[in-house]
């Protein structure tokens, strides 16, 4: 582990303050556990760590109006079991999908909307990326998974960010000079290299989900193994149905692309209907040509592209048994 | 059956934790990496970028001018060639001339800080002149380029046991099969501590095979064998891959040598991947002769091993590919050929059933296929051809014990696989297969009339009791092994004992933790030496006291020092014929495995709901331990068949050398298991104890791959079963095509002609 300096800061401003002092070479430390290893494979060069573990409202839940509001530094696990989020069943689920349970005691829900992306030509060693020619993402020209692309297309890792923003969550980010708002939808962009939408010196302080919005949500993840794993492709779905009929969904596909691919032309085909046999294998067939993953994850292209449907229709099979 | 009463036991056979658990569990445990001492450096490899090159240049200079840089060894500081087998000394701890993979040493430096030597292998310049990279056996086959310039066949045997049968054969088929190379994963990665003193050097290194490596240690150093103390302290598990002397160990030792200062060199993930020495990938074809009653006639197997660029232990890898197929199965003509290929990866070498889990998959998949087509269940046809117990197999292979029956009744009843096989609803299956394994190699690596394993006993006035044992725990238990069978012979608690274990200069000498062998050997070593110590304090006491502390104690007051020694040394092999010094053993295990499975035919997810293992141990030194080994190699089992895959792209570079992407199986994959222990009491064993550590992996992918066939009527002939397998099948499927994803073609290999072995005689085969 290369050489660092570790600040604790005592609340908020005093962490936006010292980030906005270390510049591009500080960060904030949540749980760490992505962080510290990619410092330790020298993938990041940070040379200040900046805790907000101890800054009390960012493990808080607040509610206000119709609203609840998240603090960024709550551990997952918690997300995971709160009686308070009963209504987000998906992102409970998602919540309690990440990783292993000793990692999500450790890791938190502002962490994981700003994990990085991940990449299998990226996240490796230094010798491993010297042997195969560096990649766009660092030092390198090309992108190793899609040689003609301009930008970095590592997918998004984020269990959470999907359900989330199916869910139309907001978040807050705090900085030296203020305080925004900004749908979480609009907070990732499409550039594996840098993702989200946010200056160096903000801090992701709080996510804001409303009640009532949503009659059903769910979240499903394809990966290999049960635990341990970062998702191959997650699939999120949010709807409301008054007696049986959609009258609003939300369909986002995760990990299959740099930002949460929002599934506009299966959303469309659900609203008005109600979760027939038919209905939900047209709105599945149409959620495959929404992305197109390329080989930078575990399991091939190909396979992702065409579990997208798959994923969407069990997804929305289980919200049909689950509300009759 | 039963070689001695159950009853009679007191520490063995219990479930008693093992002595290490409480220290392990709670963190007190010292493994090689949290060893520190004053003025210690810190070393690291460079490693090769190139799968195949000549080294033009390397400019270490800049590194060496780096602040706190302490020493740099290249190539030409370690030209001796070492190897584990005697056969194959074909390897340098840093490349010289030519670099044969990725992730091949080129360098070293020692630092006073781990940073430092980190930092200083950036500085290193290395130029090369690339080679075309051979990456598979194809490639070796055909490519101009040689891996070594002997050539790129390694080794290549064909044997030839038993006599063809004189009635015809009604029905015969052959088969072709993938199994995909994978590497331990052991959670502990490889690190070393040499430190020179006086003289002579201390190597203190996460290792199987401490004796060994104090052999090759002196041979690549030039120092003489009684310079070199190897000791090794807690393993984080082996599996096969810490067999092997490695280059770190011998560039810890020389820098230690040359600075006189401790050295330590532990290695990433990544580096262990490359270390590597797993599993081979092979293809491999069957062929079998049947009577339409289900009587096996004739069987001829053949196999293609992808060897990467070393030798290690490939030849007899090569060997093992044919070994153990008589030993669960009567075949009256045997016929096999093997061959190894050189190619540009990391080596391949000895993983937890070396050289037996490919074949073992081909056969018990073959023989479900043949039961199918007979019209026969797959449990009764392998009922007909069974080993029974005092047998000798086809290639001259001398079985004890036999419990498969027992085995075999146990799993199929428990699991209900005859009312289930064929009948469940679609989706959802059972599969069946056997396995067996040795329990230690009854011929050493170096030839020598030495025993095998010695144990020493020794008790003082005041320095208690002790025993002293070569052999390494590397987590499967060996200690408590060797504790519980002396604490049981003496009739005195395992905690009365203090146990100095895996110490080249001051425990007697054992060949290490391979081939299943320690139980039995050092287990029967132990056995001896503490009934020569417990007869010894009868002699000096003169009388018995009413417990063996009593009369210890007593007779201590007479003589001041009581020592004893015991050895063992395994029965001569029967087979006289070149390439016989692989396989025999003086016992096998036995293992019968039914898997269930359900399959989801949309996104080819195969999830195992239960496994029902039986194993014939012998007895069991301690059940706790015995059923652990069982849980654990049925969970590398799970990952060998689902998701584990040592691969390289078109450049030779391993494509995920992580723990993280390199998928094995966690709590959450384990499905529910059933086990039962079926005590045969082998004569040979101590106690009747035969080997768990390696046997219990091999049935259990077969059986997988057998339930996933019957659950949704596809056949995945290679590892893994990865989802986009199946649908891949379950589309040929649909297509009417033929339901299978495997290798379609066997290389072009021209074997030698097959050597036929004499049978052996009557009179050598009652010995």
């Amino acid at each position: 582990m290369p050489r660092l300096q570790y600040y604790r800061a005592k609340s908020l401003q005093e962490a936006a303050r010292m980030l906005a002092d270390g510049g591009c070479q500080a960060a904030i430390l949540g749980g760490g556990t992505d962080l510290v290893p990619r410092m330790k494979r020298r993938q990041e060069n940070f040379k200040a760590l900046i805790d907000v573990g101890a800054i009390r409202q960012l493990s808080q839940i607040r509610r206000a109006k119709n609203k609840l509001y998240l603090g960024a530094g709550l551990k997952l696990s918690f997300l995971a079991q709160s009686s308070e989020l009963s209504q987000f069943a998906a992102f409970k689920q998602a919540a309690g999908l990440v990783a292993t349970p000793a990692i999500r005691n450790q890791a938190t829900l502002g962490g994981n909307l700003c994990i990085p992306t991940r990449c299998v030509y990226f996240d490796r060693s230094d010798q491993w990326r010297e042997s195969l020619g560096f990649c766009l993402r660092h030092k390198g020209l090309a992108c190793r998974a899609a040689p003609g692309s301009a930008v970095c297309l590592a997918p998004m890792s984020s269990d959470l960010a999907p359900v989330l923003v199916a869910l139309g969550a907001q978040v807050q980010l705090v900085s030296r000079d203020g305080e925004r708002a900004a749908r979480l939808e609009e907070f990732y962009k499409n550039d594996g290299k840098d993702h989200l939408q946010k200056s160096a010196g903000e801090i992701l302080a709080w996510v804001a989900v409303e009640s009532g919005v949503f009659t059903d949500s769910v979240y499903l993840k394809l990966s290999r193994r049960h635990s341990f794993e970062f998702p191959s492709l997650g699939v999120a779905v949010a709807l409301s149905r008054r007696k049986g009929t959609i009258d609003a969904a939300k369909i986002v596909l995760g990990s299959i692309a740099p930002y949460p691919v929002v599934a506009r032309e299966s959303q469309d085909i659900l609203i008005g209907g109600k979760l027939s046999d038919e209905l939900i294998a047209k709105a599945a067939g149409a959620a495959a040509r929404q992305a197109t993953p390329v080989a930078n994850a575990d399991l091939s292209p190909s396979y992702r592209r065409k579990m997208i449907g798959v994923l969407l229709k069990k997804a929305l099979h289980e919200i049909r048994q689950a509300g009759s | 059956m039963n070689f001695m009463s159950k009853k009679s036991f007191r520490y063995i056979n219990s479930s008693a934790p093992k002595i290490d658990a409480l220290a392990k569990a709670r963190g007190n445990a010292k493994y090689t990496d949290d060893l520190e001492f004053d003025r210690m450096l810190y070393g690291k490899l460079l490693r090769s970028t190139l799968a195949h090159g000549r080294i033009k240049k390397i400019d270490v200079s800049k590194a060496r001018a780096l602040r706190g840089v302490r020493a740099i060894l290249t190539g030409t500081d370690l030209p001796i060639r070492y190897g584990i087998l005697p056969v194959s000394q074909d390897e340098l701890a840093l490349a010289l001339g030519k670099v044969r993979y990725i992730g091949e040493p080129v360098a070293a430096v020692a630092a006073t800080s781990e940073e430092t030597a980190f930092e200083a292998l950036k500085l290193i310049r290395v130029e090369y002149e690339p080679i075309d990279p051979v990456l598979s056996i194809k490639d070796a086959l055909k490519s101009v380029q040689s891996v070594h310039d002997e050539g790129n066949l390694h080794k290549a045997v064909s044997l030839e046991f038993g006599q063809t049968q004189s009635t015809g054969a009604d029905y015969s088929r052959e088969d072709l099969f993938y199994y995909e190379g994978n590497t331990h994963l052991a959670l502990e990665e490889h690190s070393a501590v040499a430190l020179w003193q006086k003289g002579r050097l201390t190597l203190h290194s996460s290792s199987q095979t401490p004796f060994l490596l104090r052999k090759i240690l002196a041979k690549a150093l030039e120092i003489p064998e009684t310079s070199v103390r190897v000791k090794v302290a807690a393993v984080g598990g082996g599996f096969g891959g810490k067999l092997d002397p490695f280059a770190h160990e011998i560039c810890a030792a020389k820098i230690a040598m040359i600075t006189g200062r401790p050295v330590k060199f532990t290695l990433t993930r990544e580096e262990v991947f490359y270390c590597h020495r797993g599993r081979h990938p092979a293809v491999m074809w069957i062929k079998t002769d049947w009577k339409k009653d289900g009587r096996l006639l004739d069987m001829h197997f053949k196999a293609a091993l992808d060897g990467g660029a070393y030798g290690s232990f490939g030849v007899v890898c090569v060997y093992y590919q044919g070994a153990l197929q008589p030993v669960t199965y009567k075949i009256p003509h045997y016929r096999f050929e093997s061959a190894r290929y050189f190619t540009n990866k990391p080596p391949c070498g000895p993983k937890r059933g070396h050289g037996t889990p490919q074949p073992r998959f081909a056969l018990e998949v073959h023989l479900d296929k043949v039961a199918e087509e007979l019209g026969q269940d797959p449990v009764a046809l392998r009922l007909k051809n069974l080993m029974t117990p005092d047998s000798v197999t086809v290639n001259q292979l001398k079985v004890t014990s036999c419990g498969l029956n027992a085995c075999i009744e146990k799993v199929a009843e428990v699991s209900g696989f005859r009312r289930k096989h064929g009948r469940l609803p679609p989706g959802k299956g059972v599969g069946f297969a056997l396995g067996s394994y040795l329990c230690g190699a009854a011929v050493p690596i170096y030839w020598n009339d030495e025993p095998h394993t010695t144990v020493r006993i020794t008790a003082g006035r005041k320095s208690g009791l002790t025993v002293y044992c070569g052999a390494t725990d590397i987590g499967q238990g060996c200690d408590m092994v060797v504790a519980s069978v002396v604490a049981e012979i003496l009739g005195i608690s395992i905690h009365r004992l203090r146990l100095v274990m895996a110490d080249t200069d001051t425990t007697p000498p054992d060949l290490g933790s391979y081939s299943s062998r320690v139980t039995l050997m050092a287990g029967n070593a132990a056995k001896d030496a503490a009934e020569k110590f417990k007869s010894q304090v009868l002699a000096i006491a003169g009388k018995k006291e009413t417990s063996f502390e009593r009369t210890l104690q007593s007779a201590l007051r007479k003589k001041n020092r009581i020592e004893s020694s015991g050895s063992y040394k395994p029965p001569a092999k029967l087979g006289r014929f070149k390439g016989s010094g692989v396989g025999p053993s003086p016992a096998y295990s036995f293992s019968a495995c039914v898997a269930e499975v359900t399959c989801d035919v949309e996104t080819g997810e195969v999830g195992v709901s239960k496994i029902t293992f039986a194993h014939d141990i012998g007895r069991a030194i301690n059940r706790l331990a015995v059923e652990g080994q069982i849980e654990g190699g049925i969970a590398m089992a799970l990952g060998e068949a689902f998701f584990e895959e040592q691969v390289y792209d078109e450049r030779g570079l391993h494509r995920k050398p992580s723990i993280l992407d390199y998928k094995i199986p966690t709590m959450e994959d384990m499905p529910e298991l059933e086990i039962f222990l079926v005590e045969t009491g082998d004569p040979a064993g101590p106690f009747g104890a035969k080997e768990v550590g390696q046997g219990p992996l091999l049935p259990v992918i077969p059986a997988i791959a057998n339930a996933i066939y019957d659950a949704v009527g596809v056949r995945i002939d290679e590892t893994p079963f990865t989802p986009e397998k199946i649908l891949l099948a379950l589309e040929r499927k649909a297509m009417a095509r033929a339901p299978r994803v495997g290798p379609d073609k066997f290389p072009d290999i021209v074997f030698p002609e097959p050597f036929a072995v004499r049978p052996v005689s009557a009179v050598q085969a009652s010995c």
